[in-house]
């Protein structure tokens, strides 16, 4: 790392931990959103970007997490760690059983088996309603705690920066695994899965490896998402949730991780500034930011960021 | 000395289609084998057969003295089969030295490491390196593969290769495509591999074939003919008819 991309990401730091300070409360839980989505978002770029696998059933994971973490949090402690780490748990679980299926099918295969096994979970949700609470979901969620019955995540700020803690230990975790070999062996997959096989690499188990990180750290945002609205419902984990991750990677930029987590914070502003006046209808100006992006700007927001920077330095 | 490949009535049917019809061979340890015979004979689907990518559905593949007919591509390359393709098969968003990592990475057993980041693998940039100048890609290794000329794209087809340690090494069609200059410095690559290191090639060119060849086999729809030492399959009038029908025009095809 050069010593300005060093000093770079020391100021973004900062400036993240300093946030609150500088937002009033309504912002700083949309920016503690815009982490846990963009975490998500994330996790689904190691699949879709790194590894050429285009899922669209990723938020069946965000979904199990947050289902983990609530009943976790109503009927066993309110330990936020606790929470994270059953949610972590389980949903690795379900990604590693439904990944078995997935990973033995590419391109469209795979987006069809993993856009079923994303309507499988939600319809489970909806319909298990003993466990979930069916459509009205899972509520009266008790306040996270670091241990005991300290109330210091109550407040959103203190939340926030819990948040950003648990969104950088995702973060960097995935950072490191996309530089790593194993990282390498999935660019390998992307570009040509038959000739990895014929290197010696088992392709299925190195994809079902990926599935099930990419779960588990779906799972993760899952949780922190239920956290933070201490209420979990199917609509959490619909095909929506699963297609605007898809969405907000591309506008973002695939591949690059921080692309996931811009896209994100860009969609949630956008929202936030056009719900009001253009109630449901926002969706349409998305739809056009979307398809501009893919015309004009194929790297998305990071590699447009790029450019400026080197026009900017030269 | 057991031979390194062994096949058995080896067969694959597409339906009514024999592609490859009950081909018994062994290959020697060491050996130049070369697979000849015309279009469509089979020759491609036999290689496909011997290093997993496609299932025989009848007979048995021994290597190095193990059943490998069942096992899938990736096992059969951590024993000891490696291969070439005959459209190379490449990374192409990837740089050469990239390429040549990922089976490099395998080979010494860091594959899975999901933690270290990649330039902390010295011994992978080094024997990555030392295969890049071996097949003649030194300088080239941060072009993306995607833009190699294709003599180059070939010759970054062999690094993969060997990369994974081969003692058997398919080469399918290498010099297809290439000018006759490529071709040239192509086979004195090829011909400066390891003695031990055993070689199966499927060559068009019968000049390659006779220069480098110790053994040759010919397949004809399907069906192994004949195998024996180069100067027996020159004169083989069986041979000759699979390649020209009936008459006497052999010295044409091996002399053009």
């Amino acid at each position: 790392m050069t010593r300005a991309g060093l000093a770079t990401r020391l100021a973004v730091l900062a400036l993240l931990v300093a946030a609150p300070a500088m937002l009033d409360t309504y912002r700083t839980f949309l920016l503690t959103e815009i982490l846990i989505f963009g975490l998500f978002a994330a996790s689904l770029d190691l699949l879709l970007g790194y590894t050429g696998l285009p899922s669209l059933g990723h938020a069946g994971y965000f979904g199990v997490g947050g289902y983990a973490a609530g009943l976790f949090a109503l009927h066993v402690t309110p330990n936020a760690f606790a929470q994270l780490a059953v949610a972590l748990g389980v949903a690795a679980g379900v990604a590693l059983v439904t990944g078995v299926f997935a990973v033995r099918s590419r391109g469209v295969y795979f987006l069809m088996l993993t856009l079923a096994f994303g309507q499988l979970l939600w319809v489970l949700a909806l319909n298990w309603t003993s466990l979930t609470g069916g459509s009205n979901g899972i509520y009266g969620i008790p306040a996270p705690t670091l241990g005991g019955s300290s109330s210091w995540l109550v407040p959103s700020d203190h939340f926030y920066w819990y948040t950003l803690g648990v969104f950088l230990v995702g973060y960097v975790a995935l950072k490191f695994v996309v530089a790593s070999p194993f990282g390498r062996a999935l660019a390998g997959i992307r570009g040509n899965e038959e000739r990895m096989g014929s290197l010696g690499y088992s392709v299925p188990l190195s994809k079902l490896a990926v599935f099930t990180l990419a779960g588990a750290i779906a799972g993760f945002a899952g949780a922190l998402a239920c956290q933070q609205s201490k209420y979990f419902s199917p609509d959490g984990m619909s095909f929506d949730v699963s297609a605007v991750a898809v969405v907000v990677i591309v506008i973002g930029g695939q591949r690059t991780l921080l692309g996931a987590v811009l896209g994100a914070a860009f969609y949630y502003v956008m929202r936030d500034q056009l719900s009001d006046a253009l109630s449901s209808h926002w969706q349409l100006v998305l739809g056009a930011v979307f398809v501009l992006v893919v015309y004009l700007l194929p790297g998305g927001l990071v590699s447009g960021g790029r450019r400026l920077q080197r026009r900017v330095v030269r | 000395m057991t031979p390194v490949l062994e096949l058995a009535d080896v067969g694959r049917r597409y339906g009514e289609l024999r592609a490859v019809d009950s081909v018994t061979l062994e290959v020697a340890a060491g050996s130049r084998h070369a697979l000849i015979g015309p279009n469509g004979a089979g020759k491609s689907t036999l290689f496909h057969l011997i290093s997993g990518t496609v299932r025989a559905t009848s007979g048995r593949i021994r290597f190095l003295g193990v059943d490998v007919t069942r096992r899938g591509p990736h096992r059969r390359t951590r024993l000891g089969v490696g291969r070439t393709f005959q459209h190379s098969s490449l990374f192409d968003e990837l740089t050469a030295r990239e390429n040549v990592a990922v089976a490099v990475q395998r080979k010494l057993g860091h594959a899975r490491n999901a933690v270290l980041p990649v330039g902390r693998f010295r011994d992978v940039d080094d024997r990555s390196e030392e295969l890049l100048e071996l097949v003649g890609l030194t300088g080239l290794g941060e072009t993306d593969a995607g833009s190699l000329s294709y003599g180059h794209r070939r010759q970054l087809e062999v690094a993969l290769a060997l990369a994974t340690e081969p003692r058997l090494l398919l080469l399918d069609e290498p010099t297809a495509g290439m000018s006759r200059t490529e071709a040239r410095q192509f086979m004195a690559l090829i011909g400066g591999l390891p003695q031990e290191l055993t070689l199966m090639i499927v060559e068009h060119d019968m000049d390659i074939v006779f220069e480098l060849a110790t053994v040759i086999s010919v397949l004809d729809a399907g069906r192994l003919i004949a195998t024996g030492p180069p100067e027996e399959i020159r004169t083989s009038p069986v041979v000759q008819e699979a390649y020209l029908g009936p008459g006497d025009r052999m010295e044409q095809l091996f002399t053009s």
